[in-house]
């Protein structure tokens, strides 16, 4: 048994989907817990991001993984396996108005849930308005911009003000990300922004930590 | 006082003499600014998109304004061309956005995996005025706008001594199916089904190269953009790179070069690992065109003696930035990058809400 969980493992961390779902069945019929089998998909997922941050792997083999680990989520648990329950998230999530570009975003939030955090996806061209009503209803610790124009800076800057204004010291801390850098970041009034998905993702599970979230702390297995 | 035609002549030598990896008299500047030229002289960007004559003229009225260039990038714009490099639909102001804002693709999955298989039996050409007609809203007859005003808007550029330097776009097919497919589920592919795309890569390869060959014969451009946007180093690894997209660029600049015409690499996003694979294409006969993610030091030191580059003022410093800022920039890339072997110019496209100081300060920056 213990040999199956370790191929599992080593065929997620290798991008090898056939081997890696046809090992997850193979478990199943051994009457492995499938929680346990999942857990070793999601093990290889994070080898996987590890390597990212190294530069040893790239954004395609990040997309492959989490698709791997979605995948592998349908065999164990069933079609509706992977619907999480995101009442409370950690981190409320969307790029900003004027903007519809989704690829970041979406690659990021995959990211972050890999790394244990709960996001809230708030979608494409969302106005400062609505990012304040999704904080307000989910007392989300943290906000994540994201912008690929540069049309989006003022709409980061707006939302960042709407957001201090409104929300004052119950603010979220405000991260932003895409086309940005240390300029954008200062001119959004930002308190900090990511240069890719894991640094994000880490970014959360460090800030988390440092508020004391036990959630993330339990959660997050991929925390270092 | 110099003719247009004389200027003409003049950035013409400077331009070549810089893509051939020589010193010009000074650093060339051709800048590309299609959004922020609309809003620089106030033409709404609803109309700007849409009326390909009405771009050339805020082109130029916008560029001419600021300084003197010596060639502008495109001569024009037509929002629609965009759906044909990327088989992808848009949103588009004044149509699905308000009068003001700027035009952007729409990430949905609109070729199917089937399609493929398509490509494959049908061949390229057959496909695409398909997919136009069918998915595109019958997008190969909007072209044409564009089209029939083109030489319109070369002729009108070169008549103010201005070089129309690369006034049209081919990409390889990785570009195209990675945009019609929708980037996540393209990279899946790469994975999944990689012989699958690889097949239909090899058949439309040979029928883009000919519509390219065939674009160059009836335009005669100086250079065209051999576009470069998710293919970026930074999103596959060296494995898929080589085998998906480094052939196909190759090949695609070999024909440009062949019908005399000089190839910009024009390559957003980071190719950095990548840049000693470019030294495979023609020397002296390239440009290589990075858009600020890219590091054009490293590019120097790598592709310095054997092509041309041309860069890279970011769009946040051209948007957040203050003149001197841009003077400071640029005068280290002529200093350090050029001043042989250079060409000025910002990362991919001045954004919208470029300052119009920065943009001007950028195009005086080559005169000291």
């Amino acid at each position: 048994m213990q040999a199956v969980r370790k191929l599992i493992v080593s065929a997620v961390a290798g991008i090898q989907e056939e081997k890696a779902i046809s090992l997850v069945r193979n478990g199943l019929t051994k009457g492995i817990d499938p929680f346990v089998l999942l857990e070793e998909v999601r093990t290889g997922v994070e080898i996987v991001l590890e390597r990212y941050n190294r530069g040893e792997y790239f954004l395609a083999d990040v997309v492959m993984a989490a698709d791997i680990y979605k995948h592998a989520q349908q065999v164990v648990l069933g079609p509706a396996g992977g619907t999480a329950n995101y009442g409370r998230p950690q981190v409320v999530f969307g790029t900003v108005e004027k903007d519809i570009h989704d690829i970041g975003k979406n690659i990021t939030i995959v990211t972050m849930r890999h790394y244990g955090l709960e996001v809230l996806d708030a979608g494409v061209n969302v106005s400062p308005r609505a990012f304040l009503e999704k904080l307000r209803q989910t007392g989300a610790p943290i906000l994540c911009l994201s912008g690929l124009i540069s049309d989006a800076y003022d709409s980061m800057k707006k939302t960042v003000c709407l957001v201090k204004k409104r929300l004052g010291k119950r603010r979220p801390v405000i991260i932003i990300g895409g086309l940005v850098n240390e300029v954008v970041c200062s001119y959004t009034g930002a308190d900090y922004w990511a240069k890719n998905c894991t640094d994000g993702a880490e970014l959360c599970i460090k800030l988390l930590k440092e508020r004391g979230n036990s959630r993330c702390a339990a959660g997050s297995r991929a925390a270092k | 006082m110099a003719t247009a035609r004389e200027l003409y002549e003049e950035r013409l030598n400077r331009i070549k003499t810089a893509v051939a990896l020589g010193k010009p008299d000074r650093v060339p500047v051709v800048p590309l600014g299609d959004s922020f030229c609309a809003r620089h002289v106030g033409v709404k960007l609803s109309d700007f998109c849409t009326i390909p004559t009405l771009s050339n003229e805020v082109i130029l009225k916008s560029f001419t304004s600021l300084g003197e260039v010596d060639g502008i990038q495109h001569a024009s714009f037509y929002v629609h061309n965009l759906s044909t490099l990327w088989l992808a639909k848009l949103k588009i102001p004044g149509r699905d956005l308000p009068e003001d804002e700027l035009w952007q693709v729409q990430e949905v999955e609109l070729m199917k995996v089937e399609d493929y298989d398509v490509i494959i039996k049908d061949g390229f050409n057959k496909f695409i005025e398909k997919f136009f007609y069918d998915r595109l809203d019958n997008l190969g007859a909007k072209v044409q706008v564009f089209v029939e005003s083109l030489s319109g808007a070369i002729k009108a550029t070169e008549d103010l001594g201005i070089i129309p330097f690369s006034p049209a776009i081919a990409t390889i097919p990785y570009e195209m199916f990675c945009g019609g497919r929708s980037m996540t589920e393209f990279l899946k592919d790469l994975f999944r089904i990689p012989d699958k795309v690889q097949a239909a890569m090899d058949v439309a390869m040979p029928e883009i190269i000919e519509n390219t060959r065939q674009l160059c014969r009836a335009l005669k451009p100086i250079a065209i953009w051999v576009g470069g946007w998710r293919a970026a180093s930074e999103f596959l690894s060296p494995r898929l790179w080589k085998r998906f997209v480094l052939p196909y660029y190759k090949e695609l600049v070999q024909a440009v070069v062949d019908e005399g015409v000089i190839p910009v690499l024009h390559f957003d996003s980071n190719w950095t690992r990548d840049l000693e694979y470019l030294r495979e294409l023609p020397k002296g006969k390239c440009v290589f065109s990075p858009d600020g993610n890219t590091d054009i030091f490293k590019a120097k030191e790598i592709l310095g003696d054997h092509m041309c580059i041309m860069g890279d003022v970011p769009a946040a410093m051209l948007s957040l930035g203050t003149p001197d800022e841009v003077h400071n920039y640029c005068r280290r890339l002529i200093e350090n990058i050029g001043p042989s072997g250079f060409i000025l110019a910002q990362g991919c496209d001045i954004p919208p809400n470029a300052k119009p100081e920065n943009v001007k300060a950028m195009i005086e920056s080559v005169k000291g």
